[in-house]
């Protein structure tokens, strides 16, 4: 075993095959491909009802945006994504102080039914966390004055038995003073099953993470690499990327020390064997790098 | 029209592990970002010394007259930490750009995004004691309170919602929760002036811009999970 890297006594386990699941419904984002087109722009109408702005969106790279005052919607043309807000609440620098915030239960409370209300598929999203956005401010050189300015409910998405991981499989409902809705975030692509595939173990995947250029650099007497935790679930890319399936992975929590840094980080370890060119061939992802560790 | 500059560093030469998506990261917003692009330094040509005032900290081997603060924007993608941007040598000053040697804004700098982890932790206030000395006619210093990841593409994003008249704030708080889980937390730290009003600044060409604030009044830093 390298002397530079620390391993947990125990890893996880999984059967051989996994579930794998697809991440679009389509074949193509051509907007000459009827079904997808008639899909977006009913998307685009149900979002344009149910949040109230009309008009014709603007094409901002991956993203039809709406605006009205100060509300902006965004529809997302690589998944099922949207993101609403209010600008003038979401990230407010300063509140009135006889103004408060939802408790935890109650800003649970509200977000779901915010979700429902907008008819945003929640069901096999959880509450994660309860965060808020704090601002702090300093006059001249006084102490600062700090103050939750909202309050963010968090969503993680499950596919089967194992996490949903990234930044596109998430909902955070983000609500203001006296618990006014303030944000939507709905990063989500509705999922399928696919076929089951062989899965390689954690014992596997650590040893790639292990050989992994990014240490090739670090020196045994010098540093060490503390690996606190591997997972297993199912990748989900940025909203605005189109991605046919899910990329099951074992995620690896892990420590860098050296002499002059310490770098806690995350590595994604693909659990199935797929090269780059398998996986342009199955148009996995829409960027093949993206196939061993990332 | 505004100028760019970007620096970025994937090799690390053992002071810490390597990274390998700053190039794209940083070179997706040098190339996307409507304006005069002015620099880009990258691996063993970025170096802390670039975004350090003259004559300030020890080694005192500052040239952000040069760079960071010869732009109107600055973009550095790498690691960090609370101690600052951290570079992949450390024989032109000492490696890092520690919070106590930038002075930014008395030439030009409006904005410095720091894409990296950590250097805008809030660290129980702290943020203020570390950073606020940097605010000379600087708006804004865009990055993370927590830990991040080593995003190719948060820089086209950022870029992108900086062409399409987004606020510099609006902007950033996007990419960022485009491109993180709900564990990583976007921050920024903002300087205030009497007649100035940085909060609705957007990129030049793209809507209002502030004047500087030179000798800042307030500070006001925020932060929210991505």
């Amino acid at each position: 075993m390298n002397e530079l890297f620390k391993l947990p006594d125990r890893l996880p386990k999984l059967p051989g095959k996994i579930p794998m699941f697809r991440a679009t419904r389509f074949e193509s984002l051509s907007s000459r491909d009827a079904a997808y087109t008639k899909d977006l722009a009913r998307r685009l109408r149900t979002a344009q009802r149910s949040f109230g702005l009309e008009g014709t969106p603007a094409t901002e790279g991956a993203r039809l945006v709406l605006r009205k005052e100060q509300v902006s919607l965004e529809l997302y043309a690589a998944s099922d994504s949207l993101w609403w807000t209010d600008h003038r609440l979401a990230y407010q620098e300063r509140v009135p102080s006889r103004e408060q915030l939802p408790d935890e239960s109650k800003a649970k409370k509200l977000a779901a039914a915010l979700l429902e209300q907008h008819g945003l598929d929640a069901k096999s999203a959880s509450v994660a966390s309860v965060t808020f956005i704090e601002a702090d401010v300093q006059s001249g050189d006084s102490k600062p004055r700090t103050s939750r300015t909202a309050v963010d409910v968090n969503y993680r998405f499950r596919l089967g038995e194992h996490p949903a991981m990234g930044p596109g499989a998430k909902i955070k409902v983000t609500l203001a003073s006296d618990g006014a809705p303030a944000q939507i975030v709905y990063f989500w692509r509705s999922p399928t099953k696919a076929a089951a595939a062989s899965a390689i173990s954690a014992t596997t995947a650590l040893e790639r993470f292990m050989r992994d250029p990014a240490f090739f650099h670090l020196r045994n007497k010098d540093a060490t690499v503390t690996v606190k935790d591997v997972t297993f679930g199912y990748y989900a890319m940025s909203p605005t990327d189109f991605q046919r399936l899910y990329v099951p992975v074992w995620a690896i929590d892990a420590t860098s020390q050296t002499r002059e840094l310490r770098y806690d980080f995350r590595r994604y370890v693909v659990a199935v064997d797929m090269s780059p060119e398998d996986a342009k061939r199955a148009d996995a992802v829409a960027n093949p790098r993206a196939c061993r560790v990332f | 029209m505004g100028t760019i500059g970007i620096e970025w560093v994937n090799k690390f030469h053992g002071r810490a592990s390597d990274l390998k998506n700053n190039d794209d990261n940083a070179r997706g917003f040098y190339n996307t970002l409507s304006g005069v692009r002015r620099f880009e330094y990258g691996d063993d040509l970025a170096w802390d010394r670039d975004f350090e005032q003259s004559g300030v900290g020890s080694p005192s081997a500052g040239t952000d007259q040069l760079y960071a603060d010869n732009v109107d924007i600055v973009f550095f993608s790498g690691h960090g930490s609370r101690n600052g941007a951290f570079f992949g040598i450390a024989n032109k000053d000492d490696g890092e750009a520690k919070p106590g040697e930038l002075r930014l804004g008395n030439l030009d700098c409006e904005w410095i995004v720091f894409d990296a982890c950590l250097v805008l932790e809030r660290d129980n206030l702290n943020v203020f004691n570390r950073l606020g000395g940097a605010f000379a006619g600087l708006h804004y210093m865009l990055g993370f309170d927590t830990t991040c990841g080593d995003s190719g593409d948060r820089g086209r994003k950022f870029a992108e919602r900086l062409n399409s008249g987004w606020s510099v704030r609006d902007a950033w708080i996007r990419a960022c929760t485009e491109t993180e889980g709900s564990d990583t937390n976007w921050a920024y730290l903002r300087a205030d002036a009497a007649g100035t009003n940085t909060i609705d600044d957007h990129w030049h060409g793209k809507g209002f811009v502030s004047p500087d604030p030179v000798t800042p009044t307030s500070r006001f830093y925020l932060r929210g999970a991505c």
